[in-house]
């Protein structure tokens, strides 16, 4: 048995790496989760934030602030710059689309159902504004 | 499925080791609407939040208020469906009329510390609700694992936590206020109309469009989680103690491991807050991934599973109800849950595990909890303590198998069904299930009798012919 065990984690440790790179398994810069991971204070804001605007931010209250405030969601923290930026550079009318029509765990109209693509993108850019820039 | 569980499974278990000699994340598969025979060819396009369910609709409604939701209904006489999050995997929102959301019908209305209830909007969902009791010192009773739904969307499909002692969402209820489908306002609680009321609290929005409803709550409090594997059958055989020793116990059956997941919540007087990092997502890319790779070697697969696990880890995490009791979902499934006498629990649950791993395509976590009995006419629960099994599928991967295989399972220990949920029950089999099917089906008669309210999901499970 020990035998087949070696064999085993001799397949996992060296094979499966390069044959999910082979059959193309690694995710190749498609992974937008960052590799930082917000501290206290980080979190901490992204729980109290809110749009400057009050329709905006009962907006914000009853749709994005659930998965936005909670790294559990996977979804970028609200003015966590590391999860933004990559997502920044496919530029906004990309990420309106993504809110508006779905996308990943992104549920369509972002659980917004009366938000206009204009709210959506002041949605999207106060998520996304740094805390040094707030 | 509960967060938590999935991730206290992959820390626990050390699977996370063989995380990186495995590969990469793979990004969750995004699906698109399926069409609806004979969709109107214009509109809005809408699906729900797997996309296993979806079509056009002549139009998505948002009213404002109350007085916009009468007007809604009083200016027109086509269908109307309710959406909430859009996290029911039935058909029960699909339309050719008018998708209504209550979105813009959301948050505390008011409280009453001294008689204990919380009034607010039908339209707020579990997550804002539990945010702006909690500011109040208050807190709901117990809660589902996801709180995306909207509180009507919640209570209508008889959405509910874990707790032996727990009744689902809808018993804590104790006054709706609502608007029926000639526009009229009306307002029913369990001492006024009380027929009417149990007929309306899981209704499936077939009766109107709740607007408000005044519930039952609790001063905030804190629990303390703990999770920790065993092999399936000795938690099987620890089941029912766990269930009367815990205010909530549930567990995840991890497919062709031998191993499941337990959880159990408690009150924690204490304010302390221990949050582990979240590793569910992880969990569920190692259990696709030993799929992947040994899913035709059902028992290497298992072998290897069982190397990999340490059941000696456990998980602790303390903090406030809510933070613990529900989460977000990034992983999307299509799932199937039907509720047992509570006596056949463990003895269906060996059965569906049997029939599930029959099929060595299934990965996904099989979630067991317990639900108490209440008094809604349209209840799973309906005067029944129960045991709840669901079995899930990722998106994008086959999922009829859920219902193929696993509804004769459910079916031979006279399980009732989620509403919510994929199911494989008909108008044939409801009558027996529910002592008072016909009852509702006389009230909904009365307050809709053109039917405007429902769809061919709906009218299919009621047993009444497509309108003219």
């Amino acid at each position: 048995m020990r035998k087949i065990e070696a064999v085993i984690w001799t397949f996992v440790s060296r094979w499966v790496p390069l044959i999910s790179l082979v059959f193309g398994m690694v995710s190749l810069g498609g992974c937008q989760k960052s590799p930082e991971v917000p501290g206290p204070d980080a979190l901490r804001w992204a729980e109290s934030a809110r749009p400057r605007s009050a329709l905006l931010a009962q907006k914000y209250e009853r749709s994005c602030q659930s998965c936005h405030s909670s790294r559990a969601s996977t979804a970028p923290l609200v003015a966590f710059a590391p999860d933004w930026q990559a997502r920044l550079q496919q530029g906004m009318p990309a990420l309106v689309n993504h809110a508006r029509d779905g996308f990943k765990g992104m549920p369509a109209r972002g659980y917004c159902n009366d938000c206009s693509d204009q709210e959506l993108e002041a949605l999207i850019a106060f998520m996304s504004t740094p805390l040094t820039q707030e | 499925m509960h967060p938590l569980s999935r991730r206290k499974a992959m820390q626990t278990v050390g699977l996370a080791a063989l995380a990186p000699a495995l590969g990469a994340v793979a990004a969750p598969h995004a699906m698109a609407a399926v069409p609806v025979p004979g969709a109107l060819p214009r509109g809005v396009a809408w699906h729900n939040w797997s996309g296993c369910s979806g079509g056009q609709a002549a139009s998505l409604q948002t009213p404002a208020d109350v007085a916009a939701v009468q007007q809604l209904l009083r200016s027109s006489s086509g269908p109307v469906r309710c959406v909430g999050a859009g996290h029911s995997f039935s058909a029960l929102v699909p339309t050719e009329g008018s998708i209504v959301s209550l979105d813009r019908l959301a948050g505390l209305i008011g409280h009453d510390k001294v008689a204990a209830t919380a009034t607010f909007h039908a339209g707020t969902r579990l997550a804002q609700l539990s945010r702006q009791l909690d500011q109040v010192g208050l807190a709901l009773r117990n809660l589902p694992d996801i709180d995306a739904q909207s509180f009507a969307g919640a209570i209508s499909t008889a959405t509910h936590g874990t707790g032996a002692n727990l009744p689902a969402l809808h018993d804590d209820v104790q006054s709706l206020q609502w608007v029926r489908p000639n526009g009229e306002l009306l307002e029913c609680s369990k001492t006024r109309q009380a027929d009417m009321f149990a007929a309306l609290k899981v209704s499936l929005g077939s009766l109107g469009i709740l607007t408000q409803a005044t519930s039952t709550v609790l001063p905030a409090y804190n629990l303390k989680r703990k999770v920790w594997l065993k092999p399936v059958e000795e938690l099987l055989q620890m089941t029912p103690e766990l269930a009367r020793q815990h205010r909530h116990f549930e567990f995840y059956y991890l497919p062709f491991t031998g191993y499941a997941a337990a959880i159990t919540h408690d009150l924690h007087a204490g304010s302390d807050v221990l949050r582990p990092d979240s590793a569910d997502e992880e969990m569920l890319r190692d259990l696709r991934h030993l799929r992947d790779w040994l899913g035709r070697f059902p028992d290497l697969r298992r072998w290897v599973a069982q190397k990999l696990i340490d059941p000696a880890q456990t998980e602790l995490a303390q903090d406030r109800s809510w933070k613990l009791l529900s989460t977000q979902r990034p992983t999307k499934f299509n799932e199937s849950e039907c509720h047992v006498p509570r006596e056949l629990g463990v003895d269906c649950v060996r059965e569906v595990i049997r029939t599930l791993e029959l099929r060595n395509d299934v990965f996904f976590p099989m979630e067991f909890r317990f639900v108490k009995g209440d008094d809604a006419w349209l209840s799973p629960f309906y005067q029944q303590d129960s045991c709840s099994i669901a079995v899930h599928a990722a998106a994008g991967e086959a999922y009829d198998y859920l219902v193929s295989d696993i509804a004769p399972v459910f079916r031979k220990f006279n399980g009732r069904p989620h509403w919510g949920k994929l199911h494989g029950h008909t108008a044939a089999d409801l009558p027996a299930l529910y002592p008072r099917w016909k009852d509702f089906l006389q009230v909904r008669a009365e307050l809709d009798p053109t039917g405007r309210m429902l769809n061919p999901h709906l009218r299919s499970l009621f047993g009444i012919p497509a309108r003219a």
